[in-house]
């Protein structure tokens, strides 16, 4: 009797079907026992000689080609995996460093990069720069994993996702400036794409952004979408020299004169229709004048280098100081106007230190309001702003004078710290921790991601000396491990 | 019902104990014995009740119906067989890499029949215990769950050898996890199996990490295939892992035959298979494919670390073949052995 008789015998069961003997010596026996020694017997010369199980719909791919760059190290690569699993914070930083030291990412490690990326769409660029060959020939294999899989850009804008047609424009634009205009040319004038989709693929100019861009921005500025016009603004104050900037110093020197220490502001009168289709928004916030708005808006969408920075007492004695100060605010962060920032920033604190209460500021229709706390709003995006050398210097000097708030600065300052910085901040340390109080613990587990690893050894002297609090210390223990974590990364990544 | 005259009662009681005055030690034997034999009888019972209503209607029977007679067995003194049970209940349920109670597994009436001829033949051999050749006696011993002692383990005639641990593989259950790790002795060209326990979730023993290359003394213990070990003293390392004793498929496939010839009950055997390109077949279904075209299934989780590794070109991998499906352990890989790894909890 062959195994598959006897099989079919018992999945029906003895008591259905009769089981036949597979040697003559169980023939006598009762049915059961006839059935279980026929299966010891059939069943261990079937799994003895069986034959392999079919295997169908073998999904054959091409081998993947050579990599052109050195494999990380083990130790590395260990590394990686450790946190991938469990500290993810140090994963961009992690692969900045592999990018400039010209590794790759080892096979070994590709699945579980990959899986975590699926969630991260800020950093699919960069893990495909550091994947080698091997990562996007494993991720053309499983679809969850095709957003690093080489896909050719115009195919993927044409029927990708919103956020992959996005990082499709951003890769064309990089090799092409004016054919990624053209393409999101014809999906805003055409207008057949939902407004989400606009405005996602909007973001993608910011990717070498020019003046030949400014009619397509200036499209978005104009938008009846208020997100879009928002994007837009933000975009076409980073055009050199654009005209939208030009049409707006027009406009501020009529409203606003700055004569000889003096600052004139200008009542607006009727408002030209033209202005809104350059962002002016004509409704004011609630508890706000029409005409502190328009000012506010005008300063704003103004270039900042326009007006002479020995201006700023006189416009904070000026009766529309609130808005004058926040348009002004508000257009050094947007120009990225470096002096205008610093000088704000600086001033912010002065205020703060001095307690100067501008005279007038509580009268006409501008709300009663401390100007340093129109400023205050601002300060991280000023600070954001800087370039990080200019960033860092501001910092230290807002610390030296122990201007108020620089905790919070200095948290938003997520740029790499250079080294002279970091030891600056390390040699405050004792003293910020004693006046923040447990707002350092924040500030401390921010810190530990920027500080540059190399001044463990005045992170470890901290932690030997201040012992005072006591709950510093374990959150200082944490920035000395985080700190030995991130010397070891960038060790282990030294250029190839 | 044949020659009940012992399960071998003067092992039955552990050896290097002499404080024990002997007549205690053979009461507590005898009452051990009674207690299986009692388990045995009920299962036997159990068996040809299964059987009468066949492999389809067993299959969709509750679980408790399979928990229920594991437990008597446990109650019977006789946690080898109890396993045997739960692993047999499972078996309908469990596909290659996913969860129980995932959808049924394809063959599994084969599967179940097989096994069921096993554990019948157990039940047989425990039976005739006395007559066995020693070797195999041994073997039905620790299929019931007579465990031989660790120190008599311990006290037997080492092994030295540069041994490669080449891969370790956790299940973990409810109650008890295990761990196995596969070692590859240098020159005496031989095979050990260290296991590693821990009960609620303790941690577990110290057996040496895949890929290192320790000198050690191993203890086998008894067996036919004389595959389990423990290890001495602490070892010594020597280095790396640099290659697999690896075979062509068709190579495994007659170890695994020779070792059933051996010991019937041999569930699985360590092998390292050369030149294999992994390749997926199906969703999440894997294949090793040999240079001579042989399409090995590849049961576990690991199907997308090995192709990662792989990269469409052949490599040499450890695992474990259970006659059915080949549980890839780890890989040889520019001359060094990477464990692999399932993909993390989604």
């Amino acid at each position: 009797m062959s195994f598959g008789t006897l099989l079919e015998t018992a999945l029906a069961g003895s008591l259905r079907r009769d089981p036949a003997a597979v040697l003559p010596a169980f023939a006598d026996l009762p049915p059961e026992d006839r059935l279980l020694r026929s299966a010891s017997y059939a069943g261990l010369r079937r799994l003895a000689g069986r034959p392999l199980d079919p295997v169908a719909a073998v999904v054959v791919v091409e081998p993947c080609g050579p990599e052109a760059l050195k494999a990380i190290s083990p130790a590395a690569g260990a590394r990686l995996l450790e946190i991938l699993a469990g500290q993810p914070a140090l994963l961009l930083e992690w692969l900045d460093l592999a990018e400039q030291g010209k590794w790759r990412v080892s096979h070994d490690c590709l699945p579980e990069l990959l899986d975590h990326a699926i969630a991260h769409a800020d950093i699919h660029d960069r893990v495909m720069l550091v994947g080698g060959e091997r990562l996007s020939w494993l991720a053309n294999l499983k679809p969850e994993w095709h957003f690093a899989a080489r896909i050719d850009p115009d195919e993927q804008f044409a029927t990708g996702t919103p956020t992959e047609r996005a990082r499709a424009l951003r890769r064309i634009r990089r090799q092409n400036p004016a054919r990624g205009r053209q393409l999101l040319e014809a999906v805003f004038y055409g207008r057949t794409e939902r407004a989400e989709t606009r405005s996602v693929l909007l973001d993608a100019l910011r990717e070498g952004l020019s003046a030949a861009d400014e009619p397509l921005v200036q499209q978005a500025v104009q938008d009846s979408r208020k997100e879009l016009r928002e994007k837009g603004l933000r975009l076409i104050c980073r055009i050199p020299d654009s005209r939208f900037a030009q049409r707006w110093i027009e406009r501020a020197h009529r409203l606003v004169v700055v004569r000889e220490h003096v600052v004139d502001v200008r009542e607006p009168g009727e408002l030209d229709p033209v202005w809104l289709d350059d962002g002016l928004d004509p409704h004011p916030p609630k508890g706000m004048g029409a005409t502190a708005w328009i000012i506010q808006q005008t300063l704003a969408f103004t270039p900042p280098s326009i007006w002479p920075h020995d201006a700023l007492p006189a416009i904070q004695r000026n009766d529309w100081s609130q808005p004058l100060l926040s348009g002004l605010a508000q257009a050094a962060a947007a120009y990225a106007e470096a002096d205008w920032c610093e000088t704000l920033l600086l001033a912010r604190a002065n205020v703060r230190t001095n307690a100067v209460r501008p005279p007038g500021s509580d009268t006409g229709s501008v709300p009663a309001a401390n100007p340093a706390d129109a400023l205050n709003l601002n300060a991280a995006a000023l600070l954001r702003a800087l370039a990080p050398d200019r960033r860092e210097a501001v910092v230290v000097r807002l610390l030296e004078v122990g201007a108020p708030g620089v905790a919070a600065l200095i948290a938003s300052s997520t740029h790499p710290w250079s080294q002279g910085f970091s030891q600056r901040i390390m040699a405050h340390l004792p003293e910020l921790i004693e006046k923040w109080q447990h707002a350092a613990g924040a500030f401390l587990h921010t810190a530990a991601l920027r500080i540059d690893p190399t001044v463990l050894p005045e992170a470890e002297h901290v932690l030997e000396t201040a012992i005072e609090p006591s709950w510093a210390r374990p959150a200082l223990q944490r920035l000395v491990k985080t700190l030995r974590f991130r010397l070891a990364m960038r060790q282990e990544l030294q250029p190839a | 019902m044949g020659d009940r005259a012992g399960f071998g009662r003067v092992q039955l009681t552990n050896r290097t104990d002499p404080e024990r005055p002997a007549l205690e030690q053979e009461k507590r034997a005898r009452r051990r014995y009674d207690r299986i034999r009692g388990g045995v009888e009920d299962l036997e019972l159990w068996l040809h009740d299964l059987v009468r209503g066949g492999l389809a209607e067993a299959a969709s029977r509750p679980w408790t119906s399979f928990e229920q007679m594991a437990e008597r067995l446990v109650d019977a003194q006789a946690p080898g067989l109890a396993r045997l049970v739960r692993d047999l209940g499972g078996l309908p349920h469990r596909t290659s890499g996913a969860p129980r109670g995932a959808q049924r597994s394809v063959g599994w009436p084969e599967r179940m029949l097989i096994e069921l001829g096993r554990l019948a033949l157990v039940l047989n051999a425990a039976r005739q215990l006395d007559s066995l050749e020693p070797d195999l006696r041994a073997e039905v011993r620790t299929l019931i769950g007579i465990a031989e002692g660790r120190a008599d383990v311990l006290a037997t005639e080492p092994i030295r050898d540069a041994w490669d641990v080449l891969g370790s593989r956790r299940i973990v259950g409810d109650r008890l996890s295990v761990q196995r790790t596969w070692l590859w002795g240098q020159r005496t060209a031989r095979w050990a199996l260290l296991l590693d326990f821990s009960v609620a979730g303790q941690p577990f023993g110290q057996s040496p990490a895949p890929g290192a290359r320790i000198e050690a003394d191993l203890c086998f213990y008894s067996g036919t295939a004389r595959l389990r070990a423990l290890i001495k003293e602490p070892p010594v390392l020597l280095g790396d892992v640099s290659s697999l004793p690896s075979q062509p498929i068709d190579r495994v496939l007659r170890a695994f035959a020779e070792a059933l010839g051996r010991n019937p009950w041999q569930e699985r055997i360590p092998a390292a298979v050369r030149d294999v390109v992994p390749h997926r077949a199906g969703a999440e279904s894997w294949c090793a494919i040999g240079a001579d075209g042989t399409r090995l299934p590849l049961a576990g989780p690991t199907g997308w670390h090995l192709l990662a590794l792989s990269g469409g070109h052949p490599l040499d991998v450890f695992g474990a073949w259970d006659g059915f499906s080949f549980w890839p352990l780890s890989a040889m890989v520019e001359g060094r052995l990477t464990s692999l790894r399932a993909p993390a909890a989604a």
